[in-house]
């Protein structure tokens, strides 16, 4: 990769260092469990989660929990109704 | 089991489900170009649909981003980007300007990449305008896509030329004098498509990410003109909806003909979702808290706008 | 002027052009391969001279038709990102609707090149010469060069682009001449030919920005971090300082190539021995000559000082040239409201603070409009210079030819 005069020196206004990451995981109050069995593994969540933070696990489907924001899309999309969203504090509680 | 889901889960069984396994199975394996965690809200269709867009249109591809949420969530701060390919922010008031002189550079030079205007409807329907309409005149060969979640929503929500009709902004809250947004706000899909040098034009919704794939796929083909979509994006803090329902509220647009989807190639018009029956607009309205204090007159008065652009769309399609 | 003996001179064609068409030519010369423009009064006629050259074959490049002036430098800004080297030109309201991507293109680092044929900000409705509307966006960060007849906008716009594209530099830079008496006048223009300007402006390749998708950057960062904008605004007031190295540097190299040279910063017109001096810019200098040749006729010791570049302001350069001198009248054909006094006279004061043996400054407002500065009102002037050399007491700024003089 080239690099720019403008990485070195503050000459045209850039952004080039990684990514810029929020850990958008903690601001989750609640959390996606699948239901293995229902999971037709059809992809709808994986298509509708907003963070893209749904991945495809050996069984089924699995939530980067370092990303998932727990706006609850891929819950409520979910036609097998695979998917219960249960609040965080429940995993607080038995230590998780 | 929810048994209230029960008629759309045999539809969804039927259409839906192949079609969603197959747009799954395409692009799985597609890199996400965009930070993995962004600064936009729970439940956010922007976020979703800049994911998704260029998840599909792949890394030989430079953004434009006009500002606004997109800004917010993928632009990055200080020394570090939002995004894995080159993005950059201009003007509210300039995108398609901005983005006409970096792509006349790089077919000046003979590099064949994508340059991909990503603005949400403030820019594009209101300050730019001119920059947009413009640049469609002339045909010039860049994406537009225009997120339209109905307000300027990172300043507070206030309202756009695309806002619904009724819909409460700070700039017209619902009360005793105001009730809510009083125009209808303008069909900016349909009148970039009419413009002569827009090769391809089409609505999309994140409802319908096969369709809308479909589109994007399309846009890349495109090289004689301008590429115009318009995607729904509802707004979770700017509507007052929950976070969860978000994509059910559009496809609900879409099943209500607030929102048609179509494309239009070249001016030849055609629905790409078309409804045997349509839900009545009610349906849309009672999912979003901001059109919770509309009246019976105002309603229908919407119902009325949303029938009479969906016989000038069918009309177009027909002809 | 300066006339500067030269080893091999190059060859000129000698013609008679307006000054749009020989910033024009200076434009096919430079190789510019990205332009536009919108039509604005007095700047029009330069889009149809550059399309003109394109169509006949003369000038290699992409003309983009625009809708407004903002759009004009939206593109501009984009394809110098890219990496075009870019040129266009306006004025006035065009300006002023241009101002947003104005201020864009200096803080972006973008090397644009813009004529500006200065003409007078609306309202009253007067799209007449004067220097309002350049001087009212002298601080968004652009190098602002006046000149004074067309064959300096031709040798200007050509050294514009070493000086914008100077890697200490990189600045966007207005090449600045007055709208009607310049940019619409037809006057001798020799036009130099191209390989001499092949040999002085090497092809734009920029290492500062590039706009290739695999590096992955996000150009105009969001800045949430007031550190980071003061080093990106401390970066942009030394490029500007460089600047006045640079335009001195290239106007030299200018000299030994083409034959003549214009003084860089400013031009000293017979300003050795004199006593009195007139201070201005642009158009006037050409008067302003005259008036001097016809007072040292007269055994006056008066002298011009031709400030060629406002931004970067000379302020040292003007010091230096002022010291020792009698009286100072600085002509200005703009007005900064609130000050009730033109801008090169605000400035030139400041930068005299400190001057061992300074003048005595007045200041005159005269030609808005485009209003005639005749040699009467000169004549005027020269008389509060001579009374304010003396030790009378005279106005601070005085309006030239109004009625009742006041």
């Amino acid at each position: 990769m080239p690099t720019l005069r403008s990485m070195e020196e503050p000459l045209t206004p850039i952004a080039y260092q990684g990514l810029f990451i929020t850990r958008t995981g903690d601001w989750r109050w609640q959390r996606p469990v699948m239901d293995e069995k229902r999971c037709r593994k059809c992809g709808q969540c994986w298509l509708f989660c907003p963070t893209n933070s749904r991945y495809e696990s050996e069984k089924c489907f699995d939530t980067n929990l370092d990303y998932c924001k727990g706006c609850g899309v891929c819950a409520f999309e979910c036609m097998a109704d695979a998917i219960t969203m249960v609040p965080e504090e429940r995993f607080k509680e038995e230590g998780k | 089991m929810n048994l209230k889901r029960l008629p759309r889960k045999v539809g969804w069984l039927l259409l839906e489900k192949p079609k969603l396994e197959k747009a799954y199975k395409e692009l799985k394996d597609r890199e996400d170009l965009g930070t993995p965690g962004s600064g936009n809200c729970l439940g956010c269709v922007l976020e979703k649909t800049l994911r998704f867009t260029f998840q599909v249109l792949g890394r030989n591809t430079v953004a434009v981003f006009g500002g606004g949420c997109v800004a917010i969530g993928f632009a990055g701060y200080d020394r570090s980007p939002g995004m894995k390919i080159t993005t950059v922010l201009p003007l509210l008031t300039h995108t398609a300007s901005l983005s006409t002189g970096i792509k006349r550079h790089f077919q000046r030079t003979g590099q064949d990449v994508n340059v991909v205007a990503f603005c949400g409807d403030g820019s594009t329907a209101d300050l730019s305008l001119a920059s947009v309409s413009a640049a469609a005149e002339r045909g010039e060969n860049i994406i537009y896509i225009c997120y339209d979640n109905q307000g300027t929503q990172n300043t507070g929500a206030q309202a756009t030329t695309t806002t619904t009709y009724g819909l409460a902004t700070p700039t017209a809250p619902a009360g005793a004098r105001y009730h809510g947004k009083a125009s209808f706000g303008k069909d900016m899909a349909l009148l970039m498509a009419l413009h002569p040098g827009v090769s391809y034009a089409a609505t999309g919704s994140m409802a319908y990410p096969y369709d809308y794939k479909a589109k994007l796929e399309k846009a890349l083909e495109v090289k004689d003109g301008m590429v115009y979509i318009h995607v729904f994006s509802p707004c979770v803090s700017g509507w007052d909806t929950a976070t969860d329902n978000t994509l059910t509220i559009s496809r609900m647009a879409v099943e209500t003909n607030l929102f048609p989807l179509w494309e239009a190639e070249h001016g030849k018009f055609r629905l790409t979702k078309s409804l045997t029956f349509h839900k009545p607009v009610r349906e849309y309205l009672k999912l979003i808290g901001g059109f919770s204090h509309l009246s019976g007159r105002q309603i229908d008065e919407l119902q009325r706008e949303v029938d009479k652009r969906m016989g000038h769309l069918k009309a177009l399609a027909a002809s | 002027m300066i006339v500067v003996e030269t080893r091999a001179p190059v060859r000129h064609k000698v013609t008679a052009v307006t000054g749009l068409e020989a910033a024009a030519h200076a434009v096919r010369l430079a190789r510019v391969p990205m332009l536009s423009g919108y039509p604005i009064t007095p700047q029009t006629y330069i889009i149809e001279y550059l399309t003109g050259m394109i169509d006949r074959g003369e000038l290699d490049a992409t003309f983009i038709p625009a809708e407004s002036e903002h759009a004009v430098m939206s593109f501009m800004i984009g394809a110098s990102l890219a990496g075009s080297r870019t040129f266009t030109a306006t004025t006035g309201q065009g300006l002023a609707y241009m101002y947003e991507p104005y201020f864009l293109a200096s803080t972006l680092r973008v090397p644009v090149v813009m004529a500006i044929a200065m003409r007078e900000m609306i309202g009253p409705s007067s799209g007449f010469p004067s220097h309002q509307d350049i001087i009212t966006v002298r601080d968004a960060g652009w190098v602002q060069l006046y000149v004074e007849d067309n064959q300096e906008v031709l040798d200007t716009t050509i050294m514009a682009f070493k000086i914008a594209e100077h890697p200490d530099v990189l600045l966007p830079v207005n090449v600045c001449f007055d709208g009607f008496y310049v940019s619409y006048s037809t006057a001798r223009v020799e036009i130099p030919e191209q390989a001499a300007v092949d040999g002085f402006l090497p092809p734009y390749r920029p290492t500062h920005i590039s706009l290739d998708p695999q590096l992955g950057i996000c150009v105009n960062n969001v800045a949430i971090s007031g550190q980071l904008v003061m080093e990106y605004r401390h970066s942009h007031a030394q490029g500007m300082e460089s600047a006045k190295r640079v335009i001195n540097e290239v106007d030299e190299e200018f000299g030994r190539v083409f034959g003549w040279r214009y003084g860089g910063l400013l031009e000293k017109y017979r300003l050795d021995d004199a006593d009195l001096v007139l201070v201005t810019m642009a158009g006037i200098c050409g008067t302003a000559r005259a008036v001097v040749d016809q007072a040292r006729e007269r055994g006056l010791k008066l002298g011009l000082l031709k400030l060629r570049s406002f931004r970067p302001f000379p302020a040292a350069e003007l010091r230096q040239a002022l010291e020792g001198k009698a009286a100072a009248g600085v002509i200005d054909r703009n007005l900064s409201f609130g000050w009730g006094a033109g801008v090169v006279h605000t400035e030139l004061r400041a930068a005299l603070l400190g001057a061992a043996h300074p003048p005595h400054v007045v200041g005159f407002i005269a030609g808005l409009g485009g209003l005639e500065i005749t040699l009467d009102q000169f004549d005027r002037a020269i008389d509060v210079l001579q009374r304010a050399a003396a030790g009378q007491s005279v106005p601070q700024v005085t309006w030239l030819g109004m009625e009742g003089g006041k």
